[in-house]
């Protein structure tokens, strides 16, 4: 099937989009809408890591000129963890109150409530535990009437049984 | 799109064993899902929640995890929208279930930074010329970045 049809008025050929053509256009279409998150991702990853090789510099500079050495991190502290990292005791005691909550799943809500640790403190926990394949994430939970979400639904996360 | 919903559905939002163990959980009696229905379970937000996982779902069936009903498979079609189904195929319930054994799971634990390296070239030959590969891939990658939901 020709791909342009003469037309005799003298004006441009109308194109025709072969169905090869339309297949391969909508593929590569999806394709980028695969890439365009990753891209965007590894973007971020590399300012944050650039931003702290500068922190890091910039303290070594100081520690230099000081004729000192450098500063060693702060020992991690059990129990509640003030960083992002939670520590493996924390997310011990959150896999322990979903396994034993009797919940089929549970949203980030439902382990704040039931451990009385942060947002920040439960949301980092969880993806450790769904990193580690200890949980999983199962869909999301619908709540009517509910301002606080703002219409969205809350992730819920399960205990991994599977493997 | 309310705030905070997934837009995508990378490895970074959810892994293949995720994805592949919620269509497990969902699956009709032929053990068929569909698109639409996937994209609600996830609260997918945009103008087309359906397509995003319809793209994912078209990438596990390319690596060999799905597989897509025909029109005259019993349960393969949704009597409302028409949607063809997907469902899992044998490598996508191993890899949505599938354990290492105890004692496996001991060997590698016990394994050296050098050994590990040897087995990690030696896992790049034996997988390499099959769909096996691409999840070996993905496992690690997913691994690396982490889940943001």
């Amino acid at each position: 099937m020709d791909t342009a049809t003469p037309v005799a008025n003298g004006a441009a050929p109308a194109v025709v989009e072969r169905p090869l053509d339309r297949i391969r256009r909508e593929a590569e279409e999806q394709l980028g809408e695969l890439l365009a998150p990753l891209r965007a991702r590894r973007a971020q990853l590399e300012a944050e890591l650039k931003d702290l090789s500068s922190e890091e510099e910039e303290i070594l500079a100081v520690a230099g000129a000081l004729h000192v050495k450098a500063p060693k991190a702060p020992a991690k502290k059990s129990g509640k963890s003030q960083t992002h990292l939670p520590s493996q005791k924390v997310q011990d005691d959150i896999y322990a109150v979903m396994a034993k909550s009797g919940m089929a799943d549970m949203t980030k809500d439902d382990v704040r409530d039931a451990t009385g640790l942060s947002e920040s403190t439960v949301m980092a926990a969880l993806r450790e535990l769904r990193l580690a394949e200890r949980i999983r994430l199962t869909g999301s939970r619908k709540r009517e009437g509910d301002t606080r979400t703002g219409g969205r639904a809350p992730a819920t996360y399960a205990v991994m049984t599977d493997g | 799109m309310a705030e905070g919903q997934l837009e995508h559905l990378t490895l970074f939002d959810v892994s293949d064993r995720e994805i592949l163990l919620i269509v497990r959980d969902h699956a009709n009696p032929g053990g068929y899902v569909f698109a639409g229905q996937i994209s609600t379970v996830l609260d997918i937000g945009g103008e087309h929640p359906g397509k995003v996982v319809a793209s994912r779902f078209s990438w596990l069936k390319r690596l060999g995890a799905l597989e897509r009903a025909g029109k005259t498979d019993p349960y393969g079609t949704d009597e409302e929208t028409g949607q063809l189904g997907w469902r899992l195929t044998e490598l996508g319930m191993a890899i949505a279930t599938g354990k290492l054994k105890k004692q496996q799971q001991q060997s590698l634990d016990r394994m050296d930074p050098g050994e590990v390296i040897l087995l990690t070239r030696w896992l790049g030959g034996r997988v390499s010329q099959n769909g096996v590969g691409r999840f070996v891939d993905r496992e690690y990658r997913f691994g690396k970045g982490g889940g943001r939901r």
